[in-house]
This record gives C-alpha cells, structure tokens and sequence, in this order.
C-alpha cells in the first residue's frame, strides 16, 4: 500500500483531473493515466484500469450533479449511447482480429477538424447563447420523432436557452464511430461526444457538456466490469484515485455553469488540438514509426 | 413523472455510498496500516458500487420511461442494457480486458 502522504498527492492530482473532466464533460484519462505512469511508475496497463474506474466516477458525480442543475438533457444521452454502446462493442471485438493503429491518424484527423470548428463557432455560439437562438432551425425527421429538445438555466448570463435537436442521424452515427474508437483504442470516449452534439447537433454547449458527462459512465462501466472481474485492478491507488476525481468533479460541475460559453469554446479547442496531435504522435509512430516531437 | 428525479437519487446514492466506502479505506489505512485487508476489502466493495451505479441507472430510467408511458425511450434505455449486458458477457468470454 502506498504511504499516507503519496495517498494524499495521489488525491490531489486525482481532484485536478476530475475537477478538469467536469468542466469539459469528459472523462480525464488523459490526464490520470500519464500522472500514473509518469509520476508514480505504474505500468500502463494498471494505469488504463483505474483511470477507467475514475470515469465511471466522475460520470456518476459530475453527472448527477449537471441532472440536478437541469443541464443535462437525459433522452438525447439515451439515444446517443444506444450507438455509442454498439460503437464500443464492436471496437472492442474488432481489437481481436484487427489493429487500429491507423485510427489513430483517422481521429487524429478529427479532433483538428473538432478543434478548428470549436474555435470557429465561439462568436456564433456566443451570440446565439445571448439572444436564446437555439430553436430557430428545422428538426429532421428523427429529431421531431423523438421530440428532441430542452432548456437550461445559464448562471453566466443569467437566462434560459433553450434549443432543438437536430441531425439526429448523422449524430447517431458519429457517435457510433465515437464509441468504436473508443472501443478500438480505448480513448476520446467524451471528448468527441461533446463537439459531436455541439458542432453538429445543434445543442448549446454546456448542454453537450453536461450530457456527455452522464454518457460516458456507461461504456467506462462495462469496461470496469472486465477489469475488475480479471482482477487487473490495483487496490493500491483506487480509493485515492476514485475519492479524488469524485470531489473534483463536484467541483467541476458548480463552475461549469458559471463560466461564460467563450472560454469553455476556447478550452476546447485547446483540448481537441492537444488530443489531436497526441492521437497524430501515436498513429504515426505505429504504422510508419516517424516520431513526432513532444510526443 | 420528472425523469430527472429518479436518475439523480441513483446517481447521488452510488456517488455518496461509495464515496464513504473509500473514504473510510484511506481514514483507516492512516490510522491502522497493519489491517490492510480491510481497506483492500473496502476498496473492492467501493469499485463494486461504483461500476454498478450506470447498470442501476439505465435499469431506473427504462423503469421510469415505461411509467411515464414514453415507450420510445424506454426501447431505447432497453436496446442500452441489452447492448451493456451483450459486451459484459462477450468481454468476460474472449477475455476483452487490454
């Protein structure tokens, strides 16, 4: 068992990643499993194993809170994680057969698109956040089908939005590709949930935010499950581990909704570039073995 | 019925019980290091509440979809469990744990 005061650092960095996960609705693997493997020595494959534990910890608190604040639009994540759970399936069934070193690149590719579209979209999103312009669009069919829409309470500029959902297809199957990257390389689960409602659903993004926050805790689970029941858990770190990213996400969430929709845009971006290039390091290294700085 | 309600009480249960589980783990590993089964054993039972708090949670809003007479969603909260059930099963079968 580690010592009291590493137990507390291990805390401390844990509350950080929660905390950061929170306000961007992700996971924060990617912060846990380098401060892991890099800082305390832990093998990564120990390190993947409880950082998948702590999604499913911050998605429980983070998400019961953005269901408390009424952010979190909950029949949107439902219809979202009926492909992001088959997505994931099938990613983790095709890693016996196939390689997905070349995903990478693929979703490399992705998230710089993501990132340049975030980062386009502020002053548009800012604007349409201001004057409550999220319902002046046309559904799709699916959309109107399942009556996809909601509102939330922004505590930055102290109104109600409200909003339609719309591509509900196109989101549907983005979401399925989402969920077999992360079946297949066993990362960006939230990340690409979050800009794929927000870029192309139509959905404000402290409501992607929010609800991708709730989604990921389902997936996480599954995989938590086989790690657990394969014993690939260290008990060493869990508690710390799980205790922090559950009080950093508490924190997280009675930020998120206080910050103005500009500089979450902005975080964004910074976050999909940073993915982006790590995801670019890494497919290129394995499939053509050129290794890109910093990476 | 708010379907918000219900969600959130199986959220904020799982968040609370298990949160007190590893906090009592680390409390007691700082002042009893030498009962280091115990807190291995707490901290089993806290992972066990955690990953069992989504399953719960999808279970709950399949439950309250279906009350609210909203049967689309309640298919959709099915087709979920259906599917987390589906990968537990083929992930403990062909051993799917990287």
């Amino acid at each position: 068992m580690l010592e009291v005061t590493s137990q507390l650092t291990f805390l401390g960095l844990t509350f950080v990643a929660g905390f950061l996960g929170a306000l961007m609705g992700i996971g924060g693997g990617i912060i846990i499993v380098p401060a892991l493997t890099i800082i305390f020595g832990v093998p990564i494959k120990e390190a993947i194993a409880i950082s998948i534990v702590t999604v499913v910890a911050t998605s429980i608190s983070g998400g019961s809170s953005y269901v408390e604040q009424r952010i979190t639009n909950i029949r949107l994540a439902i219809f979202l994680e009926t492909s992001t759970t088959i997505g994931a399936f099938i990613g983790a069934m095709l890693v016996l057969i196939v390689t997905g070193n070349y995903l990478y690149v693929v979703f490399a590719l992705l998230a710089f698109y993501l990132a340049v579209s975030q980062i386009l979209s502020v002053k548009r999103e800012v604007k349409r956040t201001e004057s409550n312009d999220f319902m002046n669009i046309t559904q799709d069919r699916v959309s109107r089908y399942l009556n996809l829409r909601g509102d939330y309470f922004d505590a930055a500029i102290n109104h109600k939005v409200e909003y339609l959902v719309k591509n509900s297809i196109l989101g549907w199957i983005v979401s399925f590709f989402a969920g077999l990257g992360s079946g297949l390389l066993g990362v960006g689960g939230g990340v690409f949930k979050v800009s794929i409602m927000n870029i192309f659903m139509n959905v404000p993004l402290k409501v992607a935010v929010a609800t991708s926050k709730f989604m990921i805790g389902v997936t996480a689970a599954t995989s938590a499950v086989l790690y657990f029941v394969a014993g690939l858990l260290n008990l060493d770190y869990i508690a710390p581990a799980a205790l922090g990213t559950m009080l950093g996400a508490t924190a997280g969430t009675v930020l998120m909704n206080k910050i103005k929709v500009k500089w979450l845009k902005v975080f964004f971006f910074l976050l999909m570039c940073y993915i982006g290039y790590n995801m670019l390091g890494k497919g290129l290294l394995l499939t053509l073995s050129v290794r890109l700085p910093f990476t | 019925m708010d379907i918000n309600r219900p969600i959130y009480l199986v959220l904020i249960t799982g968040v609370v019980i298990s949160g007190v589980i590893f906090a009592s783990a680390l409390v007691l590993h700082a002042i009893m290091p030498n009962m280091i089964e115990v807190v291995y054993t707490l901290a089993l039972i806290g992972v066990a509440v955690l990953i069992l708090t989504p399953y719960l949670r999808v279970v709950v809003a399949l439950c309250a979809f279906f009350i609210n007479r909203e049967y689309k969603f309640a298919i959709l909260s099915l087709a979920v469990l259906v599917m987390m059930v589906v990968s537990l099963i083929a992930g403990s079968v062909f051993h799917i744990a990287p």
